[in-house]
């Protein structure tokens, strides 16, 4: 097989005149990122399908094992109503159990540019915006996995691109800024239709520093100091109207708030329960910061996104760390 | 495959902008459909301008080429395994892109707008310019379909029937609309007697 690759070919009935006039015409001046969008865009796709190959292989494997030992186990570890299955391990896990190809650091992270039919590095090479060589930490260029249709949709409505911080292979380092996101997401209904949603294509902002610190002290905290988390500036009584019941309005309803909702694992939060209660599975924290005491003026935890803060412009941050270029 | 510490993403589309051989196309398509993005960049890097092009001739604004460039490359790459590889490369992401296009087209409210290319500056003789704008505002004027055939056909040199197959329509009717497409173009070009009467 030979895919022709003669670019241009005279044809017949080609009228070269009016050809060049249109050759003549200007080129368009695309973006400067570019580059880094289709990269980020085909890199994406690439660890999308290899992910699903990677769930459909675990699928089939608990299916197996569910019919072997009666099912009743293994199925709740698949019931996305349950607490937060961690997809990095997934990620983590070589589908082939052969030693990693990749090199490592100095504490042991795998680095370097992904392969086919093998886990991704823990950080992986890629071209910063600016032309530095360095790496992103996968689960960064993963983003926030979604667990439930209710997630997905959610995401959809707020998964905006981000820049994500490109670092030498010590993992610590910053050298650099990726941007990642943007394009589309492609899920399915639970009647087997299949939506692809546009994502916003704007660039999330950074919050300010205390902001960002504030959330990554909130989440660690709670359980997760990697999770992901949304802002943005607003009023008290959007703030209020966003969280839905979950935070009570006060206070002079005009005066600037900083809203701050976090995505994560946090079935370890120390709750105070009664003796013997187990502890609610909570993924979602939701917090109203006055932009000026910088005092919580309300909080709020909730197993399901906030659906109604969807109508704010949300910014998302990974809270791994800060971006400090 | 044995990739060095830069990875694979960031050489993908790194320009490799000359056509690779038939013998290095084979291998390239070859790696690219079981999924390596390095060897995908590669082999649609030479075609990319002219796929740039086309969006833009047929959306007339840089900010929607972006987006239709990044759907025609996710779309491209999704549908590699199933590409035959029994024609051009190039009439296979023309095919795409025109789609892609199409589709960009419908989910946007306004019209195409004529006036594109006029607040570029341009190095150009002023008549050389105008004429130009005369070009870019026809061309815009045209129906979508009639816009990729004559790119296709005139400026990019394919032949009928790779643009039939590409916009998927019967061979005859590349003919008439090509003709219809033409005519309106050159008027566009023809020395105008009202320009730069006083």
């Amino acid at each position: 097989m030979n895919p022709d690759r003669d670019n241009v070919v005279e044809a017949p009935g080609r009228d070269p005149e009016l050809g060049a006039a249109l050759a003549a015409l200007p080129h368009p001046e695309l973006p400067g990122d570019m580059d880094a969008r289709l990269r980020g865009a085909i890199e994406t796709e690439r660890r999308r399908r290899r992910r699903h190959r990677s769930i459909a292989t675990l699928g089939l494997a608990a299916t197996l094992a569910a019919v072997v030992l009666g099912g009743a186990a293994l199925a709740g570890a698949f019931d996305s109503n349950s607490h937060r299955p961690p997809p990095k391990v997934m990620l983590a896990s070589p589908l082939t159990g052969s030693p990693t190809p990749y090199p490592t650091n100095s504490v042991g992270q795998t680095y370097g540019g992904g392969q086919e039919g093998i886990a991704d590095p823990v950080l992986q090479g890629v071209v910063a915006m600016r032309g530095e060589n360095g790496y992103c930490w996968t689960s960064d260029l993963d983003g926030p996995q979604p667990i439930s249709l209710q997630e997905t949709a959610w995401l959809g409505a707020v998964l905006s691109r981000r820049e994500v911080a490109v670092y030498k292979a010590d993992g610590v380092t910053q050298v650099g800024i990726f941007i990642v996101g943007g394009g589309s997401m492609t899920y399915g209904e639970p009647d087997g239709t299949t939506i692809t949603k546009a994502l916003p294509n704007r660039i999330a902002k950074q919050p300010p520093v205390w902001l960002f610190d504030q959330m990554k002290g909130l989440a660690t905290d709670a359980g997760d100091a990697n999770a992901w988390a949304w802002w943005t500036l607003t009023t008290a009584d959007k703030a209020a109207a966003a969280a839905g019941d979950s935070v009570a309005q006060t206070g002079d309803p005009t005066r600037p708030v900083y809203v701050a909702i976090i995505l994560g694992d946090f079935t370890n939060w120390l709750w105070s329960l009664p003796k013997g209660a187990s502890a609610p599975q909570y993924s979602w924290i939701y917090e109203v910061i006055d932009a000026v005491s910088r005092e919580v003026d309300g909080s709020g935890a909730s197993a399901k996104p906030f659906t109604a803060a969807e109508k704010l412009e949300l910014n998302i941050v990974g809270l791994r760390d800060r971006i400090r270029m | 495959m044995v990739r060095g510490e830069g990875g694979a993403a960031e050489a993908a589309l790194q320009a490799v902008v000359m056509a690779p051989s038939p013998g290095q196309a084979d291998a390239l398509l070859h790696a690219a459909r079981r999924g390596d993005t390095d060897a995908f960049g590669k082999l649609l890097a030479p075609e990319r301008p002219r796929l740039e092009s086309l969006a833009y001739r047929l959306l007339d604004d840089r900010a929607d080429v972006a987006d239709v460039l990044q759907e025609v490359y996710l779309s491209a790459y999704r549908a590699l395994p199933k590409y035959r590889g029994d024609g051009r490369l190039a009439t296979w992401l023309y095919r795409i892109t025109y789609n892609a296009c199409l589709r960009h087209q419908a989910r946007r409210p306004e019209t195409i707008d004529a006036e594109g290319d006029q607040g570029r500056p341009s190095p150009d003789h002023a008549a050389s310019v105008a004429e130009r704008l005369d070009l870019a505002a026809a061309l815009a004027e045209l129906p979508i379909e009639q816009r990729a055939l004559v790119l296709m056909i005139d400026r990019d040199g394919f032949d009928y029937r790779a643009a039939a197959t590409a916009l998927s329509i019967p061979l005859g009717t590349v003919s008439s609309r090509l003709a219809a497409a033409r005519a309106k173009l050159r008027e566009a070009l023809s020395p105008d007697p009202e320009r730069g009467a006083v």
